[in-house]
């Protein structure tokens, strides 16, 4: 399932930025455990992610470092900031907000026992 | 993806110094390193990878270490999808859109540029939109300037001759024509004539002037007619030019054809200085051979001649020229009176004292009307019209305003010559064409800038009345009592800016020297009223056989009162000295030396009045008014009564 461009717009940067808070990633890293984290639903194409990822670099919420020790060819690793883990704080609670009030007007599914996610 | 590169084409020296580092450049080693192509090349990666890569971030527009870190990154990508087991064509489809990913891209690194460069780019922007807002309001206002015209509603030719119109019958410029056309081609100046023998071509002048009795008959003829009536741009003056044979004497321009009036040539002035000294050479002539009637028929003429050309509706130089011819009058009846008084009888006398009193009896009044007249008819050749005594300046101002500014002018580039209006001639050559066109459209183009700078009609306008006002306000009265001014500094200088004066550069440009009319008022006056006290003595002298030790003595029976010294208002200095009398003023020192002239009578222009502080402040030694000063007369030279800067 493909999702809308305006909804991925919104998604995109919190998911890179989680998926940046268990450590520094490359790009080519971060394409592949997006699709496999969100059964390919979060699956961007290159041309969205590294666009997303310069932006996310110009605002301050992530930074680049190219590392060549660990790998036969240098790659650029993102890190995220002080800003960014308190822009992901924000985000995830911005979300959880929303997934809280899709369920109550039935767009999501009620969690058993009444737990929100 | 038809777009491709060739690897194996050397760069040019201008690519590879954009994409070498400054620190590599500093050290004189053009590294080339900034290359993405190259780094793309060396990478490693099959086809088309490299050449996908290189087409990605080229479409970014980014600088060259941008485009490189981003053509790294795209390696990398690419090499670890590889190693993944994706085969190059599977990657290059899950990149996506690849001119959409160049344009995220560039936008995303734009934002992650510095401060100063957003700083930059905004400085940009906003000088673009204001170059942009002027460039339309130029172009705006430049249709607006190309379409206004100037609309000329007024004759003022026909104006200034309807006021000064005389019936036909006691007109004496007709007869002043013949007589001066009489003189036929001699063109003599009959300047030595007038300064006497010592002049190197006074016996060829004299036998001119015995050639030419019948034009001092027709100037005595002329004397006699109330008024002038001399019109501007009469055909009858042409007309009768081409009869005596002299068809360039006169102007082929008619007040009907309503050319510009400052165009207007006043050929009948000249004449009228011309036979001046004619007659004034004649009465003293008259007067050293023992004609003393003769002699005071001549002056009393001059006299009457210049009081003609003192009309209410005069011009400026009409007036002046009047003054100077009545200055040669007192001049020749001065020399007279000092050299050959016995020609004249004590009613001869009688009857020179009262033509001379006569002559502006009852003062002399300026309303410049014709000077007005001149700068109003400027004003409707060069603005627009809106009904209401304003207007717009045209491109036909701007024009008209260089022709009169002539070459000396700032306006100057902006002259349209014929010249550019007619087709390219053979053997002008193509570089000269197209310069020339090139000149044209700049020319073109910035004359409506130009023209926003002058002020409106109604504005200029104002401003000249004003001035000319107050002019002949400082003037009021006589030369003592005239009020000290500075030069109006607004039209003439510092404080006012530069944009200012620019503003109001047509009334500077135009503002006649009204002050020359005054000063030569009060020389007039002072020389006329010296004449008279002249006169007095030499009656005085007859009766008594000596001189009066005081000027009083001369009152009433001779005098009505003792004149005053026009600089300072006290009565008129008198001094006798090698048995003869000396009348003279103070001065421009307004110090009192005896009736001691200047040592150096050619420091300073003599008999110079003004109410500018300047006036006469470098002139020592005192103004000796009877008997003229052979190197000091009254008119020194008639011709330069006239300043250079005036209008018609």
């Amino acid at each position: 399932m493909r999702i809308d461009r305006e909804l991925m717009r919104g998604a995109g940067p919190v998911a890179v930025l989680k998926l940046l808070e268990g450590g520094a990633k490359y790009g080519y890293e971060l394409v592949e455990e997006l699709a496999r984290s969100s059964d390919g639903i979060l699956d961007m194409g290159q041309s969205t992610l590294y666009p997303l990822l310069y932006n996310l670099e110009a605002q301050g919420l992530v930074k680049a470092e190219w590392r060549e020790a660990e790998s036969p060819r240098p790659r650029k690793y993102y890190a995220l900031t002080s800003k960014g883990k308190k822009r992901l704080a924000h985000d995830m609670a911005q979300w959880q907000a929303v997934e809280r009030a899709m369920r109550g007007i039935g767009v999501l599914r009620p969690q058993l026992g009444g737990a929100s996610a | 993806m038809a777009e491709t590169y060739d690897a194996r084409t050397e760069p040019g020296w201008w690519f590879r110094a954009r994409h070498t580092p400054l620190r590599d450049a500093v050290r004189g080693q053009w590294t080339n390193s900034l290359d993405a192509r190259q780094a793309a090349r060396i990478a490693g990666l099959p086809e088309p990878l490299p050449n996908f890569i290189y087409l990605a971030v080229r479409r970014t527009r980014l600088w060259p270490s941008e485009r490189l870190d981003v053509a790294r990154e795209l390696i990398s990508h690419f090499a670890d999808g590889l190693a993944s087991g994706r085969s190059a064509e599977e990657l290059i489809a899950k990149f996506g859109d690849v001119e959409r990913a160049a344009g995220l891209i560039r936008e995303a690194k734009l934002r992650g540029r510095p401060l100063w460069w957003h700083a930059m780019r905004f400085a940009v922007r906003v000088l673009f939109v204001l170059f942009a807002v002027t460039l339309v309001v130029y172009i705006a206002w430049g249709i607006r300037f190309y379409l206004g015209r100037p609309v000329v509603a007024h004759n003022y030719w026909k104006e200034i001759n309807l006021a000064r119109h005389v019936p036909e019958g006691e007109r004496a410029w007709p007869i002043y024509r013949e007589a001066a056309l009489k003189l036929g081609r001699d063109d003599v100046d009959f300047e030595c004539l007038f300064v006497g023998p010592a002049c190197l071509r006074y016996e060829d002048e004299l036998k001119k002037a015995e050639r030419h009795r019948d034009s001092i008959e027709l100037v005595r003829e002329g004397a006699k007619r109330a008024r002038l009536g001399y019109y501007w741009g009469d055909p009858a003056d042409r007309a009768a030019g081409i009869a005596h044979g002299r068809p360039d004497q006169f102007s082929k321009q008619s007040a009907d054809e309503n050319r510009e009036l400052f165009t207007a040539h006043l050929a009948g002035i000249d004449l009228l200085r011309q036979l001046a000294r004619l007659i004034a050479g004649d009465a003293l002539r008259a007067a050293a051979a023992g004609d003393g009637l003769t002699a005071r028929q001549d002056i009393e003429s001059l006299v009457v001649m210049a009081g003609q050309l003192m009309e209410p509706t005069s011009s400026l130089v009409e007036q002046l020229v009047g003054s100077a011819l009545f200055k040669m009058a007192m001049q020749a009846a001065g020399r007279t009176l000092y050299e050959t008084p016995q020609v004249w009888s004590d009613e001869d006398l009688r009857d020179l004292a009262h033509r001379i009193a006569a002559y502006r009896a009852s003062g002399a009044s300026y309303s410049l009307a014709a000077d007005r007249m001149f700068f109003d008819d400027l004003l409707q050749r060069a603005y627009t019209d809106d009904g209401d005594g304003d207007g717009r300046m045209t491109a036909e101002g701007v024009q008209l305003i260089v022709r009169v500014a002539g070459d000396l002018g700032w306006l100057a580039p902006l002259r349209v010559d014929a010249s550019s209006k007619t087709p390219a001639q053979p053997g002008v050559s193509g570089t000269d064409s197209v310069r020339r066109k090139t000149l044209d459209s700049l020319r073109y183009i910035a004359t409506p800038g130009v023209a926003a700078l002058f002020g409106s009609r109604e504005e200029n306008r104002a401003l000249y009345y004003k001035m000319l006002d107050e002019m002949i306000a400082a003037h009021e009265g006589p030369a003592w009592l005239w009020k000290q001014v500075e030069l109006d500094p607004l039209v003439l200088g510092p404080p006012h800016s530069s944009r200012t004066r620019l503003r109001y550069w047509l009334v500077s440009l135009l503002l006649p020297a009204v002050d020359s009319v005054f000063a030569a008022q009060e020389r007039e006056q002072q020389i006329k009223d010296a004449t008279l006290v002249a006169i007095a003595l030499e009656l005085w002298h007859r009766r008594h056989g000596e001189w009066p030790a005081k000027l009083d003595e001369l009152v009433p029976d001779l005098l009505p009162a003792v004149p005053p010294d026009r600089v300072d208002g006290q009565p008129l200095r008198y001094v006798i000295r090698d048995g003869r009398p000396i009348l003279y003023s103070i001065g421009g020192d307004r110090n009192d030396g005896g009736g001691v002239a200047p040592e150096d009578p050619a420091s300073a222009q003599p008999y110079r009045f003004g109410v500018y502080e300047d006036a006469s402040k470098d002139e020592t030694g005192d103004w000796i008014l009877w008997p003229a000063q052979p190197d000091r007369p009254y008119v020194a030279d008639p011709l330069s009564e006239e300043p250079a800067e005036s209008a018609p």
